[in-house]
């Protein structure tokens, strides 16, 4: 085994979980403010991509075309957000976590009817926008554009939610209500509105991921399950409801993945299991554990 | 009293009897006058419904045809579809369903592993069975005398491709594979490498190389460590092993960084379904099998061909099939054709009309092997190549093999080991 490929693996590892991140954020927060373990999320995230890819088609042309369209997913994603908190979410608020489960699983399957009505079940591929085509060879690495892009998206989302939640007072009130909704409450909190806001904000990265990682994948009726195993482990890795460990977990998770298959290289995607069994055993709360939680 | 109690308890019941015989002849008339039920089972969800939607298109529009005809034995026919979500649990079950309703013919099934489990199945609900699947066991260890294949298998798709490749690339002498983890993949694998070496002009030189196949998740989405490391390789022929979305990926992610211009030759084995996704990401010199060369002739001239594209065009509204339409179709006017010349919907007597069987098929004259029931006409192997128009896909050649040659000796019921 060469150095360059062990660099390789790393690097994209370093991608990969970027790509984690950025659909595994959307799914940690909706769980840290309102406990709800949303089964349907990659199904969201898949919306956000069949929708950016009505937007810009297979081919785009711009830079800025690209990015508008995953901003218009999110955008949209955002808004079935708060019709499906409207509908669906609102009820599951004080039932036991099996109805939940059960409810947004039964949502998973309507999106994914919704979607294959809509859109068919053929698979597409998207073209990056010109400027991200391509790759940079950098000694024995061919390093495609688009993964440096995406390693920068992951890092621009990541301090954005970090600014939010903990320097602004909108960021601040929603971590009041997630610890104790009912003292918020007393204190004049609008938790009602702050719940939905949560449940569009967390909607809306969703959709926005699916734009952005729309040139990463195909475009089908499975790109919801290919991120969405993955997204969990994050957030069961990282601390159920932390964005921070999310983001942690995220990135350990793409390098062990990689370079689990350098090291395994018969038994491809053993190493991630591995990692998980390790985290559950000895860090059963995660990397940032939930405040009061106990091993 | 009594006695005439009895003739009269007799009476009614004679006349219950007689009702309800006189009542069941009607949905006896019924079943042998209304439409011949066919029952599909097929992938409409998960990563293999890219294939199975094209099949159950081509199986449609191969009903409507005879439909449109007057049907077969003049009653009209009808397709009765499920998705088997690639599950044998729930393909056995939609099955035993199917039987219980009446229904004695069936054709799909979504993956190999769900064709297996049908095999024996349908011998014990005394159903007749076609499927398109290339998995070997069908016409190995699971095979019974309710199971036929239409289509090629694995051997012939993939042993073809590589004794064609070999034959036309003599200076091609690094050869790899990258491989999902399951069956399919390393059996597709291990026998385009078996067929690159037994067929290569130069395989006697000291430069010639089969290397180890790459072996990577059935799941996996992501191959750039793997072109990675395919960029920095020797290897001048790659065959890539992964069907539907995940090959779709690996090639799209090979485009963005050279490797397709880096690597003199490609084979894959999804064919232009997969390709035909990859718009302006098309790259030049892929090599598949070509499931429905309808541009090319003698499919171009081929009357039945025409047919199915020009309906085709019509119902769907779009202008270029993917081959996987007539891997439906095909398999389906081979069991009608059966059933027509056995003037019969009696299984036992169609298996043996169909043992028997030769028709006139979108790929020509199509005969059925009687040892093992395996269908055969004509392996097409394709040479695509990006354009700038759409659909950005181009068939520059096209090597025909035919199946008696590429076929492997039958042996069913027991396993195939190469």
């Amino acid at each position: 085994m060469q150095l360059y490929e062990w660099l390789f693996a790393a690097y994209n590892g370093i991608a990969t979980g970027m790509a984690i991140f950025l659909v595994a954020a959307g799914l940690t927060w909706i769980f840290g403010i309102l406990k709800i373990l949303n089964m349907a999320h990659g199904h969201f995230f898949m919306i956000g991509v069949y929708v950016a890819f009505s937007i810009i088609g297979r081919h785009t042309d711009s830079l800025g075309s690209y990015l508008m369209g995953a901003i218009a997913a999110g955008a949209v994603v955002g808004f079935l957000g708060y019709v499906t908190d409207r509908l669906i979410l609102q009820r599951l608020r004080h039932v036991d976590y099996h109805y939940v489960l059960i409810g947004t699983f039964a949502l998973l399957l309507c999106i994914e009817g919704g979607v294959r009505l809509l859109w068919g079940g053929e698979v597409h591929t998207v073209d990056p926008p010109p400027v991200l085509k391509g790759a940079v060879q950098v000694g024995q690495m061919f390093i495609p554009k688009f993964t440096i892009f995406v390693i920068a998206a992951g890092v621009v989302v990541f301090s954005m939610l970090d600014f939010v939640i903990h320097r602004t007072r909108a960021g601040k009130l929603m971590q009041a209500v997630a610890s104790d909704p009912w003292m918020s409450a007393m204190l004049g909190v609008n938790v009602p509105a702050l719940l939905r806001l949560s449940v569009v904000a967390s909607f809306a990265l969703a959709g926005f991921a699916g734009g952005l990682l729309l040139p990463l994948q195909t475009v089908d009726l499975n790109v919801g399950g290919s991120y969405l195993l993955l997204s969990f482990f994050a957030v069961i890795i990282g601390g159920l409801g932390s964005v921070r460990g999310a983001f942690a977990a995220s990135l350990l998770l793409g390098v062990v993945q990689n370079l689990g298959n350098v090291v395994l290289p018969n038994v491809p995607g053993l190493a991630i299991y591995i990692a998980l069994t390790a985290f559950l055993i000895f860090w059963p709360n995660g990397l940032v554990p939930p405040k009061g939680a106990h091993a | 009293m009594k006695a005439n109690f009895g003739r009269r308890a007799l009476l009614k019941g004679a006349g219950a009897i007689a009702g309800s015989a006189t009542l069941g002849f009607p949905s006896l008339s019924i079943a042998q006058t209304g439409p011949i039920r066919i029952g599909v089972t097929n992938a409409l969800s998960g990563p293999n419904a890219v294939f199975g939607e094209a099949n159950i298109v081509g199986q449609r529009l191969v009903v409507d045809q005879y439909n449109r005809a007057g049907g077969v034995l003049g009653r009209q026919l009808e397709l009765v579809v499920r998705d088997d979500r690639i599950q044998p649990a729930v393909g056995t079950a939609i099955v035993r369903e199917f039987a219980g309703s009446g229904i004695e013919f069936l054709a799909g099934a979504g993956a190999t592993t769900v064709a297996i489990a049908y095999c024996g199945l349908v011998q014990e609900l005394k159903m007749l069975y076609i499927t398109q699947l290339p998995g070997m066991a069908i016409t190995h260890e699971a095979f019974n005398r309710n199971v036929f294949r239409f289509n090629p298998n694995t051997y012939m798709l993939f042993g073809g491709q590589g004794r064609v490749l070999a034959e036309r690339y003599p200076n091609v002498l690094k050869w790899g594979s990258i491989t999902p983890d399951y069956a399919f993949g390393h059996d597709a694998a291990r026998v385009f490498g078996s067929a690159v070496k037994q067929y290569h002009p130069k395989r006697a030189s000291k430069d010639f190389e089969v290397a180890k196949p790459i072996v990577v998740s059935g799941t996996q989405t992501d191959f750039r460590p793997q072109i990675n490391s395919l960029m920095n390789s020797n290897i001048e022929g790659l065959f890539i092993g992964m069907p539907g979305a995940p090959g779709i990926s690996f090639l799209q992610q090979a485009h963005a960084v050279g490797l397709d211009k880096k690597l003199k030759v490609m084979g894959e084995t999804s064919g232009d379904v997969a390709l035909l996704a990859l718009g302006k990401d098309m790259p030049d010199n892929v090599w598949s099998a070509v499931y429905w060369p309808y541009e090319r002739e003698p499919v171009k001239s081929n009357k039945v061909s025409q047919q199915l594209l020009t309906d085709y065009n019509k119902v769907t509204g779009k202008r270029f099939p993917n081959g996987h339409v007539l891997r439906g179709s095909i398999g389906l006017r081979g069991l009608l054709e059966g059933i027509k010349k056995a003037k019969t919907t009696d299984v036992q007597t169609v298996i043996a009309v169909m043992e028997e069987l030769s028709f006139e098929s979108e790929l020509g004259p199509y005969s059925v092997r009687k040892s093992d029931h395996a269908g055969m006409s004509t392996l097409f192997v394709g040479n695509y190549n990006r354009v700038e128009t759409e659909p950005f896909i181009t068939m520059k050649e096209v090597r025909a093999l035919p199946d008696v040659s590429v076929i492997e000796t039958p042996s069913p019921g027991k396993e195939y080991i190469q």
